[in-house]
């Protein structure tokens, strides 16, 4: 909390809304105060693209003379990898070339100076922009548009020639689920931003469009409603992203904005929530989270994040609500069991033999005996493999990965325990274990579970119980002093909040999550829905001779 | 950096707060699942430890005899005896798991005091083991192997669990044994373990759980039979289940019936300086079974056989509160605490020879049993 009242100090002068549109403009001037300005001259004005943009080999000009009386000289510069040619061929060339043949520009009133409205009347670009500045045309030329020089007009102008995406959308890969939509985002964050429009059809989805990174000018975007969302969260969203824009030579991944947005960026666990299905990122800035949509890859960032979106999938909402509910247990009980499982197994095979019931003992001391190495080595050994294996299988090719797997896990179990070297009680647990790691839906929280069950097993190894507890504490203390942009990241356990437990903890009928999460959304506008909403069957018409 | 200071001390201040601290591999821990205590002439104590032999037990079909060790050795006193067979374990023995205690009657005689003191201050133990007393020498009971594969002390504690079944018998535990040798008050009961031999050539012998030890204080004074054994279950409260059977005068007809629950209320009554109990026990059951004679193809009448059974009951209970009072002279019921709770001035007053008063006391029974259901078929127990 305390962060995120210095930074919004820091940026206090600024309205929150306006500024991002002249963000570009501000800062190429924080880069270079002096401005590059176009001349008469059209190969002057090609030479300064040029040279701005590195002489680089995929420039390409193309000189065409628009044919009036008397001629007009011209050349449309742009990147060849990132346009559509047949665009530049229909929409810029030919309308030029041939569409204004032997017209009087004199009488069609065109001169020099008034060259923009020629060409917004001439092309069925969507958009023209003229641009005196050259880096800010450059700009453009780099975003996928061309720019049209005329001799003697000092000035650039832009065309959208972009090439769009030809990705609609693909499956999502980290977050499948049987039943539910199978559509997922893509690289291409226009078409991300279109799943969400065609979900959210409202006039208070807020889209901000904005670049990070003083190099790779990624795009951004930043979804959020209005109404729902907390203003001071949005603030902070756009500062956060703003600050980063300006100071950082480059973002590639969402994982980039992750690391530099995140309150807690030391910490063991990730407390930054990404999702890679349109349903659950609309379902979320229902919520009043915020979207930020990265260019370039297929994972949008949900800000701020409470642990229990990570313990729920979009396919609860397909399932019967008991069995949703239970699906949610077992991930929480998933958790704990990842944590702190082997360290038991640990603890009570070394420490406290009491506590075990009198056959049980009996069995684990049978399968340990002649085991070479103390229950915790063991156990770590075995761990280590699991992880070992579960890398190698994520690295390879999906049917070397899954025959790796196998070979791991069956054959080197099996005859571990045949030689003795391991007990079948630990691969039973590492198992378990792992089984219960994979029950938790997103892996980049799950994680730092798994790495604190080494912490945990080591903690048990020379303190027994008490070492357990040590841990849990540890645990426990880090995951309570977590913040997402402001908002406990263990929100609704702690602060308790049995309202929004009804939405995060279980997974109550919808007609019964009557409000939003007050820690999330905007807390003037936090009811969802009527009262009435319980369905039952239609009142029955007695006497009627049924 | 303070956090972490701070966290840092929380971790110590864990660290201090241990008490325990002994690592030690499961593995590499001799079990003990059943001990026994016995003298010798020369008045040495000999303590018999029964050993699991884990190795054997997870194995796929584990041979009677080979699922336990039985070491033996002899000591000054129960520790010291025990100290002992740590000579030839060649594991650390872990008496945290014991299941049952089988002690030699003629300690058992002697007073069970002796051999308490240990279990009262070692700390690893638990105090659920239950306490058996043997007429032969301890090692012979824990050195019975069967056919399950189950270790002795281990079969031996499913019999005593099981008591419910008949309710012929009652098994203290470890904390009620030390209870009464702690307190002279209570008096104490248990039951003889007792090695049956084999039914036929083929098989192996059998333990069994046959009498009632009767214990004045710490002293086994004597035996109370079955029967006695349902009586003190049934005025106890521990009666759980069992079978009651009992002839009809009349018919000749033989009735068994099966207790399903049974509530005793104890009234102490104190006046005219002379210490009384009515004694009131609702017993629900069922009828079980029905021999009939030959000639008698009537229906049941229920309620005649609530009458029968109350006095069936009643019968068995004055038997054995007599036996109590006038042979042994042993409050063998613990009435005192029923007494104490009731008229505290008085019972202080005559503490010390409660016994004695138990003795003379006025004790009435009155036994109302009710029948729930016949638990017969559409003909009503006609043949």
């Amino acid at each position: 909390m305390k962060k995120l009242k210095k930074r919004s100090r820091k940026s206090l002068h600024k309205a929150c809304e306006g500024y991002i549109n002249q963000n570009h403009a501000e800062s190429l001037s924080n880069e270079d105060a002096s401005l590059i300005g176009f001349t008469l001259s059209l190969k002057e004005n090609i030479d300064i693209i040029k040279s701005l943009l590195s002489h680089s080999d995929d420039i390409i000009i193309r000189h065409f003379k628009i044919p009036t009386i008397p001629s007009i000289e011209g050349a449309i510069v742009f990147i060849k990898s990132i346009v559509d040619l047949k665009l530049v061929e229909s929409n810029i060339l030919a309308p030029l070339m041939l569409g204004l043949k032997d017209q009087s520009s004199e009488e069609l009133g065109y001169f020099h100076a008034n060259i923009k409205a020629l060409l917004e009347e001439n092309l069925s670009s969507h958009s023209i922009e003229s641009y005196n500045d050259a880096k800010a045309a450059v700009l453009e030329a780099l975003g996928g548009n061309g720019i049209i020089f005329v001799d003697g007009f000092p000035a650039g102008i832009t065309v959208a020639i972009g090439k769009g995406s030809n990705k609609e959308s693909a499956e999502p890969q980290t977050e499948r689920v049987v039943k539910g939509p199978q559509q997922g985002f893509v690289e291409d964050s226009s078409v991300n931003l279109a799943m969400i429009r065609r979900r959210i059809k409202s006039t208070d989805l807020v889209i901000r469009e904005f670049q990070l990174g003083k190099e790779t000018k990624s795009n951004i975007v930043v979804a959020y409603l209005k109404t729902i969302a907390e203003p001071a969260i949005v603030d902070e969203v756009l500062n956060r992203l703003d600050d980063v824009g300006r100071n950082v030579d480059g973002i590639t991944s969402t994982g980039g904005i992750e690391d530099y947005i995140t309150d807690n960026p030391l910490s063991l666990f990730q407390a930054d929530f990404s999702t890679e299905r349109p349903d659950r990122a609309s379902a979320m800035l229902l919520e009043g989270r915020i979207a930020i949509i990265y260019d370039g890859s297929p994972f949008v960032l949900m800000a701020p994040s409470i642990v229990a979106d990570f313990f729920s999938t979009s396919e609860d909402y397909y399932l019967n609500f008991y069995f949703a509910t239970f699906n949610r247990l077992i991930r929480y009980f998933g958790a704990l069991v990842v944590m702190f499982l082997p360290a038991i197994y640990v603890a009570v095979t070394t420490y406290h033999q009491e506590m075990l019931p009198t056959r049980l003992a009996l069995t684990l001391a049978g399968t340990r005996s002649g085991v070479p190495y103390p229950a915790y080595f063991e156990a770590l050994f075995m761990e280590m493999a699991f992880e070992a294996l579960r890398e190698a299988g994520i690295r390879l090719p999906t049917h070397i990965g899954q025959a790796v797997s196998i070979v791991g896990a069956l054959i080197i179990g099996q005859s571990a325990v045949e030689a003795g070297l391991v007990s079948p009680a630990v691969v039973i647990i590492v198992a378990t274990t792992a089984i219960f790691s994979f029950t938790i839906p997103f892996s980049n929280f799950s994680l730092g579970l798994r790495l604190t069950r080494f912490i945990n097993m080591t903690l048990a190894a020379l303190l027994g119980i008490y070492g357990i507890i040590a841990g849990f504490l540890f645990i426990g203390l880090t995951l309570s002093s977590l913040r997402s942009f402001g908002v406990p990241f263990m929100a609704p356990f702690a602060p308790t909040n049995l309202q929004d437990m009804r939405d995060y903890f279980l997974r109550l009928p919808q007609w019964a999550i009557k409000k939003r999460s007050s820690h999330v959304a905007n807390k003037q506008n936090l009811t969802k829905k009527q009262d009435h909403l319980k369905p039952q069957p239609p009142m029955e018409e007695g006497g009627d001779g049924h | 950096m303070k956090k972490v200071k701070l966290l840092a001390i929380m971790l110590i201040c864990i660290l201090l707060t241990s008490s325990c601290w002994s690592r030690r591999e499961i593995e590499s821990l001799g079990i003990v699942l059943g001990m026994g205590i016995s003298k010798t002439e020369e008045g040495l104590y000999t303590v018999v430890a029964q050993v699991a032999n884990p190795g054997a037990i997870v194995a796929e079909n584990p041979e009677g005899r080979d699922v336990y060790t039985i070491m033996i050795s002899e000591g000054l006193s129960v520790f010291d005896a025990l100290r002992n067979i740590a000579r030839l374990a060649k594991r650390r023995l872990y008496i945290a798991h014991i299941q049952v205690f089988i002690i030699d009657e003629a300690i058992a005689k002697e007073g069970l005091g002796q051999v308490m003191g240990f279990f009262v201050q070692v700390m690893e133990i638990r105090m659920e083991p239950f306490v058996f007393i043997s007429k032969l020498p301890p090692k012979e009971i824990l050195d019975t192997p069967n056919s399950l594969g189950l270790v002795p002390s281990l079969g031996l504690n499913i019999l005593a669990r099981g008591y419910g079944t008949t309710s012929k018998y009652y098994v203290s535990n470890l904390l009620k044994t030390v209870e009464a040798t702690n307190n002279p008050i209570i008096n104490y009961v248990t039951t003889l373990v007792e090695k049956l031999p084999p039914a036929t050539n083929e098989e192996l012998p059998f333990l069994k759980l046959t009498q009632l030890a009767v214990f004045k204080d710490q002293r086994l004074v004597g035996y109370l039979d079955e029967e006695g054994g349902q009586a003190y279950n049934f005025i106890s409260n521990n009666f759980k289940n069992g079978l009651i059977t009992y002839e009809c005068g009349n018919t000749g007809d033989q009735y068994v019936i099966e207790v399903l629950s049974s509530k005793a209320k104890i009234h102490p009554i104190y006046t005219d300086e002379r210490i009384g109990f009515d004694i009131e026990l609702k017993v629900e059951g069922s009828i079980a079974e029905r021999i009939s004679s030959m000639y008698t193809k009537v229906p049941i009448d229920i309620e005649k056989v609530e009458r029968q059974l109350s006095q069936t009951i009643e019968d068995k209970l004055t038997k054995t509160i007599a036996l109590a009072q006038e042979e042994y002279h042993v409050d063998i019921f613990n009435l005192s605490r029923n007494f104490s709770i009731k008229h505290p001035q008085k019972f202080k007053e005559i503490k010390d020879q409660w016994n004695e008063e138990f003795s003379r006391s006025d004790i009435s029974v009155k036994v109302e049993a009710t029948i729930t259901h016949s638990a017969l078929n559409v003909n009503r127990g006609r043949l």
